[in-house]
C-alpha cells in the first residue's frame, strides 16, 4: 500500500502546559511542510578490531524542526501569529466578527499532527521561530520555522501480550526514556492489526486501555492513529490586490496613508520575515530541548516599488526612520457589509538596510527596498497586528 | 455507529460530508475526531423538515399548475 500527501493533514491547538500533548481540531489545509527528527547519529567508530569503521550508530543531542507553509486565510493565519508572538485579549463577537491583537512576546505552545498516511506525527511544544509572510500569485502564504519539545509517531511494544484481557500496553525506551510523551488520553493507537484508544497514561512507559484480547510479540510496531480531519468553511487567503501599505514619519502618518489607495504606497512585492532566534541548546532532563527560548527579537521587511521619486534614496542614505502600515482585508463579515476580515500590520520604527534603483533593459526602474524592523523608542514598540476574523478567541 | 458534532461550527467531515453544528449523524465510516465523539443521542428528524419544504415545493407546483389551467 502506498500513500499520497493530498490525502493527509496538519492539525493544531494550543496547549495549556508547553509540551503537554493535547489531540488537534483545528485542521488547516497545508501546502507543504519539511518537519523532521533530527537524531544526529553519528557512526560508532571506536576501537573494537574490527575489518570495518563502524558496527552501529550513536545518539546525538534530538531536535525536531522544519518549516510549515500555509495558506494565509485569516482564521488560521491567527495560529501561526499565536506560535510567534503574544496574543492580547480579543474582542467581538459572532456577528461583526472577532478582533485578536498581537504584540512581541512570548507565545503559546502548540500541538501539531500531521497524517503522513502509514501513521500520524504529533508535535508537542510547538513553537515559530520564524515566519515569513510573502505572496505566492497574488495570495498570502505563511511559511513558519518551526521547533517542538517533543514527538509521538512510531513506537514499539516493551512487554509481550499475550491474548484476553490486556488492559496495559508497555512501550519501548530505545528511543526515549520517555517513549508515552506526546500521548494523551483519547488517543487512538494502533498496534499490529489492532486499534485502541488510550484511557490513562499511567507513567511515562505504560498505558492503560479498555479489556482487549491482543497478542504481540515485543518490538511490534505502534503508532498513532490518523485522525478523520474536519474543516470549516475556509475563507480565501489574503490577497496583494486587497492590501495598502502606508509610510510616513510615525506610525500615526503610515496608518493614515494606508488608509486610503490614494494615500497608499502601490507595492508590486512585499514579504514580512519576524525571527525570534530561539534557542534549544541540548540540556539535562531531555533528550529533546526542554524549553523553547526566545533570544533578541528581529525582523525584516522586502518590498518593491516604481521609483517615483528620489525620497527613497534620500531616506536609506540619511538612514531616517520611516514607519509603515500594512492593511489587508478579506470578505465581508457582518451581513450588512460593515465589517470585514482584515490584518493591519504596523511597523514604528523601519530603516532602509538596502534601496536598489537598477538600470536593465526594457525594465521600469523600482526601488528595491530591504526595511530592517527596529525598535521604536517614542511609541515604546517595534510592531503590532490585528487580525480581525470570524474565529472566536477561545481558539486562539 | 452515531456520532455528533459537538463543536459551534458547520464542519466538514473527510469521507462524511458536512455536518452542522451540534447535529447527530449515523455512518459506517469509523470517525477519529475528537470534535465528533461517538453518542447515543437519537438523531433530529430532520428529513421530515426537508420532506415538509418538498411538500410545499410540491403543492407550490401543483397551484401553478391549476393557475395555468384556469388561464
Amino acid at each position: 500500500m502506498n500513500f499520497f500527501s493530498d490525502q493527509g493533514y496538519l492539525a493544531v491547538i494550543p496547549e495549556v502546559t508547553p509540551g503537554l500533548a493535547v489531540i488537534p481540531t483545528n485542521f488547516v489545509p497545508l501546502v507543504s511542510e519539511t518537519i523532521r527528527t533530527n537524531q544526529n547519529l553519528s557512526a560508532d567508530q571506536r576501537i573494537k578490531g574490527k575489518p570495518w569503521g563502524a558496527n552501529d550508530l550513536l545518539r546525538g543531542a534530538r531536535n525536531q524542526e522544519g518549516e510549515v507553509t500555509i495558506e494565509a486565510d485569516p482564521d488560521n493565519l491567527g495560529h501561526f501569529l499565536n506560535m510567534l508572538m503574544t496574543k492580547g485579549s480579543s474582542s467581538g463577537s459572532a456577528p461583526v466578527g472577532f478582533t485578536h491583537p498581537f504584540l512581541s512576546g512570548t507565545p503559546d505552545s502548540y500541538s501539531m499532527e500531521f497524517n503522513r498516511g502509514a501513521y500520524a506525527i504529533r508535535l508537542v511544544g510547538v513553537q515559530a521561530s520564524e515566519l515569513r509572510l510573502e505572496f505566492q500569485d497574488n495570495r498570502m502564504q505563511v511559511k513558519a520555522q518551526i521547533q517542538a519539545l517533543g514527538q509521538f509517531s512510531v513506537a514499539s511494544l516493551g512487554v509481550a501480550l499475550t491474548g484476553a484481557g490486556m488492559t496495559s500496553i508497555v512501550l519501548d525506551d530505545k528511543y526515549d526514556r520517555e517513549p508515552t510523551k506526546g500521548l494523551v488520553v483519547g488517543d487512538t493507537i494502533v498496534i499490529g492489526t489492532d486499534e485502541v484508544v488510550i484511557t490513562v497514561i499511567v507513567d511515562d512507559v505504560t498505558l492503560t486501555i479498555a479489556s482487549t484480547s491482543l497478542t504481540y510479540s515485543i518490538g511490534e510496531e505502534i503508532h498513532l492513529k490518523a485522525q478523520t480531519a474536519s474543516y470549516t468553511g475556509l475563507a480565501p487567503a489574503f490577497n496583494l490586490g486587497n492590501m495598502l501599505v502606508g509610510l510616513g514619519v510615525d506610525e500615526t502618518a503610515a496608518t493614515s496613508a494606508a488608509g486610503d489607495k490614494s494615500t497608499a504606497t502601490p507595492v508590486h512585492d512585499f514579504a514580512i520575515v519576524i525571527n525570534r532566534n530561539v534557542l534549544t541548546v541540548p540540556r539535562s532532563g531531555s533528550l529533546d530541548p526542554v524549553e523553547i527560548k526566545p533570544q533578541n527579537l528581529e525582523g525584516q521587511i522586502e518590498m518593491k516599488q516604481l521609483l517615483e521619486s528620489a525620497d527613497q534614496r534620500q531616506a536609506f542614505l540619511d538612514k531616517n526612520k520611516q514607519a509603515l502600515t500594512l492593511i489587508v482585508t478579506g470578505e465581508h463579515i457582518k451581513a450588512d457589509f460593515s465589517t470585514y476580515e482584515k490584518m493591519t500590520f504596523k511597523f514604528y520604527n523601519v530603516k532602509l538596510t538596502e534601496n536598489n534603483n537598477n538600470l536593465e533593459i526594457a525594465q521600469y526602474i523600482v526601488d528595491d527596498q530591504k526595511f530592517e524592523i527596529l525598535y521604536d523608542d517614542s511609541d515604546a514598540k517595534a510592531i503590532s497586528v490585528d487580525l480581525v476574523n470570524n474565529t472566536d478567541g477561545s481558539d486562539y | 455507529m452515531k456520532y455528533k458534532n459537538i463543536t459551534k461550527k458547520d464542519l466538514s467531515l473527510v469521507g462524511v460530508g458536512l455536518v452542522k453544528a451540534g447535529e447527530v449523524f449515523e455512518t459506517e465510516v469509523k470517525i477519529n475526531n475528537p470534535n465528533f465523539p461517538v453518542t447515543k443521542e437519537e438523531i433530529k428528524p430532520q428529513i421530515k423538515e426537508e420532506t415538509k419544504v418538498e411538500d410545499n415545493e410540491q403543492t407550490k407546483v401543483e397551484n401553478l399548475s391549476e393557475t395555468n389551467k384556469d388561464k
